[in-house]
């Protein structure tokens, strides 16, 4: 896809994304939409005028196309998020030191980082690390499942 | 000049020994990101209950200093800001430690925040009086005013892309919308959730958009290299004359601005270091590297935001009204204590707030010792590889998110930030934006709504009798004067478009070096 429809498609999303919330907007009671209404209104401003610029812009940024890399080195970050969803759940259904140790492996691994030793010693140091400076000397509350 | 004598009080065992544990503890939680100076300072009440007040005191406004510095730390290593005071040194920062030059950015920021808290501090110390009520002097109107003042700063962090950077502050602006109305407590974009009824907070705003967003960054490419792309660091933690020269009007910028607003009860350094940043990229001169690691605006944003901690103290030690979430914590300890603060504080037990003020001010030059070292020690996370920093840092991302206010949707709520964070960075929509737009779209919101009521809809009137409001207005022209106008520094690196970016950047490099020597 070139860089100008995709300039394009964002500006039609923007109006999108704009619109859904204005009409939820306007429904507010007294003076709760305004503020609200102003910046959707902005949106929609920005987005028709990134629009019509698409159409007579010589700006160099606009050549050529975007790719989107669909091979796994591509994806690595898109998946790495799925899995941080899953880790930001289960760190209150099942206790945040075990999940986190679990994820640190996963996501380590996802990465393409291979050398357990090191993996192992920084677990090792950073967890019992952790459980000090933030259970014992903060007494703080770290999430809570139905293990540690 | 009464302060005088009580400056030898504060060399005391006690006071110094308090102020240590202060410095160390702020330097330590602020570096996290969530666990803040307020986080600090509150955990230091229960401590020092017993203690005499002016020890307590002193223990908690060193906190407060370290705990701001603190938060530059990891926002300069790992674009992971330890407070919402840091986020505009992350962008910067960053960049000169992904070209190797972390420790150059850790002793510039280090100088610009040590001398523009010490600053900070002798304006308190001398001139808190007559501060205190030029914060009188700022309504709804002003606080309106100075958000408006913020969000120009969208406009020089954009970068070149400023339709995409006000999109993102517009974007901004409405996320700070979501949850309870203030003014007429209708819940707004909350569809059922009660997690969001108290809207999205600054917090978890501020760990996504820069601290989540970059760990996923990290996950990109080889996981074996490190952030630096160097094996060893440098032992030169101190600033060289030559940086302090060629950054000498950023810092004299940073300091004023950070001045200035921290008089101003609910701006802080959180809306001081976008206006600083804003103002250097506008003062930028042909060879700066705005967006790229200019160490410029690493002196100018450090220094406004320690530049804020001592004046911001004044309406809460004059008046008894807090600037902001840690000038509260002081003022609770202050009355835990069992002192009044304003007059009375003065007048009765001047050798209580004298030697706090002083212990304010030592503090700051202590912490020049100590967050130097620190920071070389912190320094090492930077020759990490990537692949195990990243999952560290989203680790600490989602403790720290929880901690700061053992509310499970503000973990969610950092998480979709960081996305966000992610494509904005990945598509040019400025984090920044967003960010300025959350800071600052509450303190717009009110401002605007209460000067309607209080004006019945009749503004212009109201603010052409008010001198306060026609200075910010005439800044809030110039500063959009100044943005839209070409820059001298971008004119320069157009010059050089057809070379590189990594061209431009070791031309940028000599440059430096020549204007060093």
């Amino acid at each position: 896809m070139s860089r100008l429809w995709a300039e394009r498609l964002t500006a039609l999303g923007m109006i999108v994304f704009a619109v859904i919330f204005l009409v939820q907007s306007i429904k507010f009671p007294f003076t709760s939409g305004t503020f609200p209404m102003f910046t959707e209104y902005v949106i929609i401003l920005l987005a028709v005028v990134m629009i019509v610029r698409s159409f007579f812009t010589k700006d160099k940024r606009f050549e050529g196309d975007v790719r989107f890399d669909f091979s796994y080195m591509g994806m690595k970050p898109i998946l790495v998020m799925i899995v941080t969803v899953f880790y930001a759940y289960a760190v209150f259904r099942i206790g945040f030191y075990v999940t986190s140790v679990v994820f640190f492996f996963l996501v380590t691994f996802m990465t393409g980082y291979r050398n357990v030793k090191v993996m192992s010693t920084v677990a090792a140091v950073l967890f019992p690390l952790m459980y000090v400076f933030f259970t014992i000397l903060l007494d703080a509350d770290l999430p809570e499942g139905f293990l540690i | 000049m009464e302060a005088f004598n009580y400056l030898g009080d504060v060399v005391s065992l006690a006071n110094l020994g308090a102020m240590m544990i202060g410095i160390v503890v702020g330097l330590i939680i602020g570096a996290i990101p969530g666990l803040g100076p307020p986080m600090a300072i509150a955990l230091m009440i229960p401590i020092s209950f017993t203690w005499e007040p002016q020890t307590a005191l002193i223990m908690m406004v060193s906190t407060y200093a370290a705990g701001l510095y603190g938060g530059s730390f990891t926002a300069i290593l790992l674009r992971a800001p330890g407070t919402s005071a840091s986020a505009a040194t992350a962008i910067e920062g960053f960049e000169m430690t992904k070209r190797g030059k972390a420790i150059e950015a850790i002793r510039m920021g280090t100088f610009a925040s040590v001398m523009g808290g010490l600053i900070s501090g002798l304006v308190l110390l001398f001139l808190a009086p007559p501060l205190a009520t030029v914060s009188l002097l700022f309504g709804p109107a002003e606080y309106f005013l100075v958000a408006i003042l913020g969000l120009t700063a969208i406009a020089a962090v954009s970068f070149g892309a400023l339709l995409r950077g006000l999109a993102a502050g517009m974007l901004g602006l409405f996320i700070a919308t979501v949850g309870v109305d203030n003014m007429t407590a209708y819940p707004r974009f909350t569809y059922g959730m009660t997690g969001l009824l108290s809207g999205v907070g600054i917090l978890p705003t501020v760990i996504g958009l820069f601290a989540f967003a970059q760990a996923i960054t990290l996950c990109e490419g080889s996981p074996h290299t490190n952030i630096s792309g160097k094996s060893k660091l440098s032992w030169n933690i101190w600033p060289k004359i030559s940086e302090i020269v060629h950054c000498r009007w950023s810092l004299v910028r940073g300091w004023v601005t950070g001045l200035v607003m921290g008089i101003i009860p609910a701006a802080g350094g959180s809306v001081a270091q976008w206006i600083a940043y804003s103002w250097e990229i506008q003062r930028g001169k042909p060879g700066d590297q705005f967006g790229r690691g200019e160490i410029k605006a690493v002196a100018a944003t450090e220094a406004s935001n320690n530049g804020v901690t001592g004046t911001s103290l004044i309406p809460m030690f004059v008046l008894g009204i807090p600037g902001g979430i840690s000038a509260a914590v002081i003022l609770g300890a202050l009355m835990i204590h069992g002192l009044q603060p304003g007059d009375t504080l003065f007048r009765k037990t001047p050798e209580i707030i004298y030697t706090v003020m002083w212990g304010f001010v030592l503090a700051n030059i202590l912490m020049g010792g100590v967050a130097g070292l620190m920071a070389r020690s912190l320094a090492y996370c930077t020759l990490v590889p990537r692949g195990v920093l990243a999952p560290i840092i989203m680790i600490f991302c989602v403790v720290g998110t929880f901690t700061a206010s053992g509310n499970p949707y503000d973990v969610a709520i950092m998480v979709v930030m960081g996305v966000i964070g992610y494509f904005a960075q990945k598509y040019n929509f400025s984090p920044a934006g967003i960010l300025l737009g959350v800071i600052l779209g509450p303190i717009a919101e009110q401002g605007f709504r209460n000067m309607l009521v209080i004006t019945d809809g009749d503004i212009v009137p109201f603010l052409a009798g008010r001198p306060v409001s026609i200075i910010i207005i005439v800044m809030i022209v110039g500063a959009l004067y100044f943005a839209l106008r070409p820059k001298k520094w971008e004119t320069a690196e157009e010059e050089y478009s057809g070379a590189a970016s990594e061209s431009f950047s070791e031309k940028h490099d000599e440059y430096a070096e020549v204007k060093d020597d």
